[in-house]
Formats: structure tokens, sequence, C-alpha cells
């Protein structure tokens, strides 16, 4: 994938995208809003159970998945997208979500999800963010950099057990630079690196998000309602 | 594997303890069904197990709670169920609290009239009177505890539990006495062995019933819990979301009022179903939500608080002062904004970026105070820093302040916590 979001669409063929939410009006609205020359929703679903069928008989290159949803075993979005690991790396899964709380976000991120946006995001971001995890690239909301920075501790120098729970100053820094509302452009301009080298980063933060067996990070997200 | 074993209403033949089984253990009906029968036929042991299940497993139905009324009706209802269960309370609770005192007092009164008796000359018996008093005594103990049992904790509830022992403890004691009056030592015993005899029967056929009125009751406290959070439920969507609404169709004309009471609306509730409240109030993410609250519900423009750590102190007032007046700049000329506050043992720091087109700030005038007074000069006077860089890209207004010395232990204690 190139650098920026717009060169990558030009001449390739649309995504194909299924729409995962339990409100048939917000759904509707979504797919308006999706930029029709770059996008195509192939389905949609409004529960755990048929979003995990319909996922599994279209093979969308990216779900956008709502983080509450009813039926299955109670789990949301987070069971689906545990429920259609066998099709990675195919298809990917962008948490979107007008929760906030942490531990819903973070239980989606750590089912696989490569991204998450919240619902509030305009039409043309949500339709960048697509095709940024359609490339197999990570998209984090300031919200979600706020999230990793609190949970893996703000402070550059922090002695941990594990490799993973540690994140390395880079990788703070670009956080950091997300969570005052950077793109990755400007997040590379400002750190005189390649926006490639950004979103690398962006995407070892989201391993380590979702390896990081420390249990801290499960205790942290219950500890914070809301941020 | 079904989650808790119960007893299903449908597909019964006896009282569904057969169905309720297979349903849990996951085998077919008709096994579970030739095995209990068999184990009936064999040594007996197949009907005690099934009418133990009885006993013990719960109908299906008193596991789940009727949903009740709908919300608005709950609230009236649930409210009167509330105060008349209260009312009630109160009353026995008064009769009791006093039940020692008059206990104490029916006993003086008792052997006062007894040894009055006496020196009246009547023959007392006090081989009648004794055992009498002493069963009386156990009745009232045993009694006493009945209301006060429910509501104790647990350290309470152990010691009223072993007064109830107690009291049937001299009840039985008492009684025994009396009997040893009238009958020899050995019928006694064989009376003994009867009376026990009889009673376990009774309870092997009075303990079905009261364990069902038991879960019945539990069951019903449970809904009341429910009910009455619904109506708590109720009562705050009444006030907020409700006349939102209304406010939002008066004024469906102006898009910009129309979003700033849905965002208005929308932080309410979200502090409503998600904030925790046990947890402090006053620490650096509350104070820059509650600025950037204000700040949006006047001017429209929506301002997006991001946090990590966290902080709390009046040392926090300056740089909370330069971000507000950060967030009005920023709302004022460019649109939305986002805030990302960061508190680390040494330090705190607030960005405040815009994607507006950016300013030249030597070409403010000096008398504009906004800028260069009360965020810059705010945070020098602190001890912190303040930086604005600005262009086509946007402004970012960048603050640090150092944690004071005698408040880095604070500062750390509150990142951790």
């Amino acid at each position: 994938m190139t650098a920026g979001m717009t060169e990558s669409t030009a001449g390739r063929a649309p995504v194909r995208v299924v729409i995962v939410d339990d409100h048939a009006i917000f759904r509707t609205g979504l797919k308006a809003d999706l930029d029709p020359a770059a996008i195509q929703v192939v389905g949609e679903a409004g529960d755990v159970d048929s979003a995990i069928r319909t996922i599994h008989e279209v093979r969308p290159d990216v779900v956008l998945l709502d983080v509450h949803l009813p039926g299955g075993r109670g789990g949301g979005g987070a069971e689906v997208a545990t429920a259609c690991q066998d099709l990675a790396p195919e298809v990917r899964f962008l948490a979107i979500s007008v929760s906030d709380a942490a531990e819903d976000v973070v239980a989606v991120i750590r089912a696989g999800a490569r991204g998450y946006v919240t619902k509030t995001i305009s039409g043309a971001d949500v339709s960048g963010a697509v095709q940024r995890v359609a490339g197999g690239d990570a998209v984090f909301s300031p919200r979600l950099a706020g999230f990793v920075l609190d949970a893996f501790g703000t402070a550059d120098v922090a002695v941990r057990d594990e490799e993973l729970d540690l994140l390395s100053a880079r990788e703070l820094e670009v956080m950091r630079l997300i969570a005052r509302g950077y793109t990755y452009k400007e997040a590379a301009r400002e750190l005189f690196i390649s926006v490639r080298t950004v979103e690398t980063h962006v995407s070892n933060v989201l391993r380590k998000l979702q390896l990081s067996n420390r249990h801290e990070l499960t205790r942290w997200a219950g500890e914070r309602g809301l941020l | 594997m079904h989650g808790v074993l119960t007893r299903p209403a449908e597909g019964r033949i006896i009282a569904g303890v057969c169905a309720g089984l297979a349903r849990y253990l996951g085998l077919p009906v008709a096994w579970v069904r030739i095995g209990v029968v068999a184990l009936a036929l064999f040594s007996g042991v197949g009907v005690v197990f099934y009418a133990w299940l009885w006993i013990f497993v719960p109908d299906e139905h008193e596991a789940v709670l009727t949903a009740g009324d709908p919300v608005r009706g709950a609230a009236e209802q649930t409210r009167e169920q509330v105060r008349e269960q209260a009312r009630s309370e109160a009353r026995w609770g008064a009769v009791l609290g006093r039940g020692w005192q008059v206990v104490f007092g029916v006993v003086l009164l008792g052997v006062a009239a007894v040894l009055g008796l006496q020196v009246l000359g009547v023959q007392v018996n006090w081989g009648l009177i004794g055992p009498a008093a002493v069963v009386l005594l156990g009745i009232a103990l045993a009694w006493l505890q009945l209301d006060t049992l429910r509501g104790a904790g647990r350290a309470g509830r152990a010691g009223r539990i072993s007064s109830l022992v107690l009291g049937l403890l001299l009840v039985m004691a008492g009684v025994l006495a009396l009997a040893a009056g009238f009958v020899g030592t050995e019928e006694l015993w064989l009376g003994l062995v009867v009376a026990g005899v009889i009673l376990a029967g009774v309870v092997l056929v009075a303990a079905p019933w009261v364990l069902k009125a038991w879960r019945d009751a539990t069951a019903k406290s449970a809904a009341l819990a429910v009910q009455t959070e619904r109506a708590e439920i109720a009562a705050h969507l009444h006030d907020s979301v409700l006349q939102t609404l209304a406010l939002i169709q008066k004024n469906a004309d102006t898009a910009s009022t129309v979003v700033r009471l849905a965002r208005a609306q929308e932080r309410d509730l979200r502090q409503y179903l998600y904030q925790d409240p046990s947890r402090p109030t006053g620490s650096l993410t509350d104070r820059l939500e509650d600025l950037a609250a204000t700040i949006e519900d006047d001017h429209g423009q929506p301002i997006e608080v991001v946090t990590a750590g966290s902080a709390t102190g009046p040392w926090l007032d300056p740089v909370l002062q330069a971000s507000r007046e950060a967030m009005l700049n920023g709302v004022r000329h460019a649109g939305p904004v986002q805030v990302y506050a960061e508190a680390r043992p040494d330090a705190v720091e607030v960005f405040v970026k815009d994607r507006g087109p950016g300013f030249d700030l030597t070409s403010i005038p000096p008398d504009r105070l906004g800028i260069r007074e009360s965020v810059i000069g705010r945070m020098e006077r602190a001890g912190g820093t303040a930086k604005i860089i600005t262009g086509d890209g946007g402004t970012e207004v960048r603050l640090h302040l150092p944690v004071p010395e005698e408040n880095g232990r604070n500062g750390e204690e509150g990142r951790q916590g």
C-alpha cells in the first residue's frame, strides 16, 4: 500500500464491506455516508449469529463491526470477531462504537479487530479508515490511542516482565501524536519519519495490545468505565 | 449444556426432573428416564434421588423474573410498593425493638406474682412453674429473632442464629422437665423417640412447601429490586432525554441548535450510563471534560477530550485555565477541537489542537490579552511552559506544567490509582 489513503484507491476494485449493527437506521445512514466509488456494501447483519453466517457466506474484505450486538452468547462484536478468526487474514474487522467504554473497545480489539472508530465519525473519515484496514493497516482513533497510553503507562522507561508489555519510545511518541489528533501523515512529518514507518509502529502497538497477556490490561479496562 | 439446572415447564411427566437433568447434561431424555426408573426398581434409590431433585431444583419459571409493567406504570407502582414495605417494616421493627424490655418486664412481673401468692399462703408447685417459665422464655427468645434475622449482616446473623438455637433448647428442656413430672424415665425416652420420628415425617412432608415459599419470596424481592431500578432509570430518562427530544422537535429548523442539544444530551447520558460513581471527582480528566462541556454548550462546536494517567489537586488550576482559553480560541476561530491531556509522575501536559486556518502569532495586537496573557503568561507564572504551533494544518497549543515538589508523591499515587 502506498503512503496516503487517497492514492491507494485509484484504479482499484472497490473494497467489499459488510456492516454489522443492530440498528437498521444506523446501517442505512452509514451506507449512504460511505464513498460509493471506493466501497461496496455487500452485506448487512443485525445480530451475532446472522453476522457470523453472513461474513462466512460473502467473505468481505472488511467488516464494520458494532461493539454492542444482541444474540449469540452475549459477547457482542468481540464474539463475532472471534468466531470469524478462521477467515483471517482475508477478512478484516474495524470496530465502530458509540460506547467509548474502555473494556468494550479493548475486548473487540483483542478479539482481532484492526482498529476502532466512533460512530460520530464523518463519512469520508470512515471510508478512509475502511480502506486503511483493507490494506492491512491499523486504524487508531485518538481515544483508542488514549486507552493504549493509559493502559501501558505513559512513562518512557518502565520495567516489565515481557517484551510485549512494553511500548518502545517511538511507539509511545506515535500513540501520543494520534491521541493529540494528528493524522498519520502529520505524525510522520512531526517525527521526521515516513508514513509507512508510522503505519508499522501503529500495527506493532495493535499487535502488542492483542497479544500482551498482562492481566493488568483486563483489570485496567474494568476499572475505567469511561475515559 | 444448559447453564443452570432447572425443571422445564414443557415436556415433563411428573415434575420435570428427568427433562431438566437431560437438558443440563445434554443427554436424550429417554436415557435419563430409563436410568431413574431402573434405579427405582432395583433399590428405591431412584425414588429418593428423584424426590430430592424435585425439592432442590427450582422450577424454570422461578428463575425467570417477570418483566413487569411498562416503565411508566412501574415507576408509580414500585414506589408505592416500596413505601408500603417500609411502613410495615417500621411498624414491626418498633414492636420487636422493644421486645427485650417487654420480656424482662413480664419475667419480673411473673416472679413477683408467684412470690406474692406464696406470701399469701398459697401452695406453689415449683416443679410446674419453673419449667413453664423456661419454655416461655425460650419461645420469646426464638421469636424475637424472626424479623431481625433477615436484614442483619453476616456477623449479626451468626449471633442471632445462636440465640435462636438457645431459645429452642430452652423450650425443649422445659418441656422435658414438665413431662418428667408426670411420666417415668423409661416412657419418657420412648416418647422422645416417637416424637422424633413424627417430627421427621412432618419435616419430610413440609420441606418442599417451605422451600417453595422461600424461593417465591426470594424471586419476588429480586423482582422488586429490578422494578425499583427501572423506575429510577425511567425518572432519569424523563428528566433528560424526553425533555431534550421535545426541545429538538421545537428547534428542528436550526441545525446548529439541534446538534448542540444532541451533543449535550449525549454527554449527559454517557455520564449517567458509564460513569463509575465510586471514582473520585475533581481529577484532571473530570475537570477538563467539564470545561469542554461548558464550551461545547456555549459555542456548539464539538470538543473531544482524551486523557491518560490521572492527577488531582489545586496545582492543576493554571494549566486547566490555560487549556480553557485555548479551547475557547479553537472553537471561536477554527471549529472542532481535539484535546489530549497526559498526567505523568513528573509533569502534566495538555495539547489543544484544531484544524482551522491558523494565525500569525506576531500579528496579534498587544492589547489582545487572550493568548499572550491567559495562556502563555499564566503558564510561565506557574512555572510551566506554553508553546503555540500554528500553520496550514491548524493550530496546536502545547502546555507543560511540572508537578510541584510537595505534590510529587501525590501525583504519583494519583497516577497509579
